[in-house]
């Protein structure tokens, strides 16, 4: 995974999801877009939303909110998708806001284990304390590609009509 | 095996790829050899390739293969004066000769120590060749070339390269003469001649050459190579990059005068030379891949140039008679213009005659129906119609298939034909063609046909379909039980089902390309089994439909008619919907229900509107919301991170950005309608 490396510090994408706040490292952000009309695909797995038209290139969209078992909300005008890089394909991740992009010292994130999480939670890399708040480093890669597949695998046969 | 010492890899590629073509092209022509033994031309063909065989092999120092082309080259030579007649026996020794070269050109390429001992083919060679071979086929050489090899004098010009000249002389090439020295000292002059002739070719396209191509291919030394070059390089150009070579002296470039040119009509003489020489440094070799990345950055473009065509329409309304709008609007046109010609283009590029898939197949036909004692005429025709490469390399296996089950179990032993009244010897016709953007192969032959009785029984037995299922089986929908799985384990020993080895196998690779495959039989006289297949994989002709919030395409070759029906109309067979549609009773689905999305509410009084698919004989009536348009679509998959979804093909944009899923209709058909045709209350008529 491409990691942007100033001197000693990262460059993080900050984004809200259900209040929490949740960084990625900016070398892995493609772009960030609008909120847009989202095709779905039948049989997909429930936080697979669809696919969208992304300037002639069809790339798929994943609800961050239902991938992280949050409550669903409506979107908002400030509902953005967040499209990464992972592994020379492009993925759209939805979130309810970007906040910023963050430049944090490489020695202030700290491993997560201090920090009470779920048992899948290998995604969560790290944790920035900025002053009363935390910014959880996800690395989006392992969060939506690999259980990803397995997903796929259980996919219930047809329906019958 | 031992090379020449100073062979380089590009050389051997050089070599291995010409083997290559030389190789098939002798398969195929020394098998029509046999058909048409007095075929002069062709048996120089051959003779041709024969020799340029010997010629690259023993420049190569490659002497097994060099030998046994010299051996082959024999025979011909004897067909060719002759003194022989071509029997089946020597075409026999010649295939069996080509076999052998194939292996030794596959050790090449692939090197593991063992060599294949040709003797065996040589010994079949010389027995062909018989006692009109005065002793050993050895002391006659490369000069009974066609080329005609003479000293390094002044440049022979063929007919062909006479009207090369004049063509280009008309217009503005530049014509270099190019006198190429080889140093004295060196070993391989021969090697020499041929890097400097090829980076001849590579600077622009040799017109003649002395010594010819074929004499140095042929391995004849000279020191000195005189070439007439049509090249965009200016003559330092090709100076430096002639003279940069191993063991070259010098090299002298001046512009070609041509002489005036005679006026003795260049006719067929020259036809002959296309597959020699220079034609060949015109050509480029790519990888598919490349061109398929080309096609999908084509495919991004256009759907961008409809973009820019409607944002350029959106200014010009907001902006009216803006200088600069109006330029926009000029150069989107163009870009529009120029977009189309380039996606034409590249789609031409992937085009390839259907031939190249075909050739091969009547030697394989041939060596079939010898073992088994059949007589057979195998007509191709159609081999110049153009389909797409990737179309192309996915048809290859069904084909052969197709082949082996008409000559195995299509085509019966001339006694049974001859009992039956039959001409003893079968037909059997492989035919390409193109039909409303889709290309049709037919293989038909002449023989027993399918007892659909007998493949219905069989399906009853193994248990593929009930008894009384089978009993409701028209003819058509009987013929369909060979595609079924169980039934390509048919044992072949019993002949039960006449065909159907594969059959399954062919369908689904027919299928997995959006192709459609179908049978048609007359008990006692004939087979046909017909291929639809889409020009290329790359577009899709589709009718689009929307159902639900999602805009969906599927594929015209399946869609079998489209009709609108009041949802109050639509009777219930055993909890199902069906719809009469000429005189065919179909099942109903709404394509969304079809997906596992949500049911769609249907008031009464509402319209249903259907579009109901065939695949084979079974037809499928999939209700939608609305249905626009039959357009070409450009395909895309759907990525590997989202898998494969079952039931959708890939995805298309189009032109307004809309997003569609390409309905995968063999396997969506398949799921819903499990248990195979026969099950289905279809066509009750």
């Amino acid at each position: 995974m491409a990691e942007q490396v100033v001197g000693s510090e990262r460059q993080l994408v900050v984004f809200n999801l259900s209040g929490g706040a949740y960084g990625v490292d900016i070398g892995t952000v493609r772009e960030i877009i609008r909120m847009q009309e989202i095709t779905q695909i039948p049989r997909t797995p429930q936080h697979v939303e669809g696919v969208i038209n992304l300037r002639g290139r069809v790339i798929p969209v994943l609800d961050l909110r239902k991938r992280f078992g949050l409550e669903v909300t409506e979107y908002t005008q400030d509902t953005r998708i967040v499209v990464v890089d992972i592994g020379g394909t492009d993925i759209g991740a939805i979130v309810d806001e970007v906040t910023e992009v963050l430049r944090v010292a490489v020695d202030s994130i700290e491993p997560p284990s201090d920090v009470v999480l779920g048992d899948d939670s290998d995604y969560v890399v790290g944790v920035v304390k900025l002053g009363e708040h935390l910014v959880i480093l996800l690395e989006l890669a392992r969060a939506l590609s690999e259980d990803e597949r397995a997903l796929m695998g259980q996919l219930e046969p047809v329906a019958a009509a | 095996m031992d090379l020449a010492p100073d062979v380089t890899p590009e050389d051997l590629e050089v070599f291995l790829q010409e083997a290559d073509e030389q190789l098939r092209l002798l398969d195929e022509d020394v098998v029509r050899l046999e058909r048409e033994p007095d075929a002069g031309e062709l048996l120089q063909e051959i003779f041709r390739a024969a020799h340029t065989l010997k010629g690259s092999s023993g420049m190569l120092g490659y002497k097994e293969m060099a030998e046994l082309a010299h051996h082959m080259e024999h025979l011909l030579d004897l067909f060719r004066t002759g003194a022989l007649a071509v029997t089946t026996p020597a075409v026999d020794a010649l295939l069996h000769s080509l076999d052998a070269m194939r292996v030794l050109r596959d050790e090449l390429a692939d090197p593991t120590g063992r060599s294949l001992d040709v003797s065996a083919a040589m010994a079949e060679l010389a027995q062909a060749a018989g006692a009109s071979a005065e002793g050993e086929p050895g002391a006659k050489d490369a000069g009974s070339a066609p080329a005609g090899a003479g000293p390094a004098a002044p440049i022979v010009l063929g007919p062909a390269a006479r009207e090369r000249i004049a063509d280009l002389a008309s217009g503005d090439a530049q014509l270099l003469a190019v006198d190429v020295h080889i140093s004295a000292d060196t070993i391989w002059s021969s090697v020499r001649l041929f890097q400097a002739l090829q980076a001849l070719g590579d600077l622009g396209e040799v017109i003649a050459s002395e010594p010819s191509q074929s004499a140095i291919d042929s391995g004849a030394p000279s020191q000195l190579l005189r070439a007439i070059v049509s090249t965009r390089s200016s003559e330092d150009d090709v100076r430096r990059e002639v003279g940069g070579l191993d063991d070259i002296a010098g090299v002298e470039v001046e512009p070609y005068v041509p002489e005036a040119v005679a006026k003795d009509a260049p006719d067929a003489a020259g036809a002959g030379q296309r597959r020699t020489g220079a034609g060949r440094t015109q050509t480029v070799r790519i990888d598919v891949a490349r061109l398929d990345e080309l096609m999908n950055q084509i495919g991004e473009l256009v759907i961008d140039r409809t973009r820019i065509v409607q944002i350029g329409k959106a200014l010009e309304q907001r902006y009216k008679g803006d200088d600069m709008v109006e330029a926009l609007g000029e150069t989107s046109a163009h870009i529009v213009k120029v977009v189309d010609e380039l996606q034409e283009s590249t789609r031409q590029v992937r085009m390839q005659p259907i031939g190249t898939v075909f050739s091969g197949l009547p030697r394989m036909v041939r060596d079939l129906s010898h073992k088994m004692g059949k007589k057979l005429d195998f007509q191709v025709s159609g081999s110049e119609t153009e389909i797409d490469r990737t179309v192309i390399e996915r048809i290859r296996d069904p084909l052969i298939h197709l082949l082996r089950n008409a000559v195995d179990h299509g085509v019966e032993l001339p006694e049974e034909r001859i009992a039956a009244g039959k001409p003893e010897t079968a037909v059997l016709k492989l035919r390409a063609y193109q039909e409303q953007g889709h290309i049709v192969i037919v293989v038909e032959d002449d023989g027993r046909g399918i007892d659909t009785e007998r493949v219905k029984a069989a399906a009853v037995k193994k248990g593929l379909i009930s008894a009384e299922a089978g009993a409701r089986l028209t003819e058509a929908q009987a013929i369909e039980l060979i595609f079924l799985p169980g039934a390509s384990t048919a044992e072949k020993t019993t002949e039960v089902s006449g065909r159907g080895v594969g059959m399954d196998i062919v369908r689904s690779n027919v299928e997995a390309i959006n192709g459609l495959v179908t049978a048609e039989t007359v008990l006692g006289q004939s087979t046909r089994m017909t291929l639809k297949l889409p020009l290329t994989l790359a577009t899709l002709h589709a009718l689009l439909v929307r159902a639900g919030t999602t805009h969906y395409a599927i594929p015209l070759v399946y869609v079998w008619e489209t009709t609108v029906r009041n949802a109050d109309e639509i009777p219930t067979i055993a909890g199902r919907e069906v719809i009469r549609v000429r005189d065919a009773v179909v099942p109903l689905t709404s394509l969304s229900e079809a997906f596992g999305l949500s049911r769609a509410e249907h008031a009464a009084g509402s319209v249903r509107q259907v579009v109901v698919v065939r695949l084979g004989e079974r037809l499928l009536g999939l209700s939608v919301d609305a249905f626009s348009e039959s357009q070409e679509i450009v395909v895309k998959p759907l990525g590997g991170f989202l898998g494969d979804v079952k039931g959708i093909g890939g995805v298309s944009v189009l032109g307004d950005g809309q997003v569609v899923l390409i309905v995968d209709i063999p396997s969506l058909v398949n799921s819903i309608m499990a248990r195979g045709p026969a099950e289905e209350p279809v066509a009750v008529a």
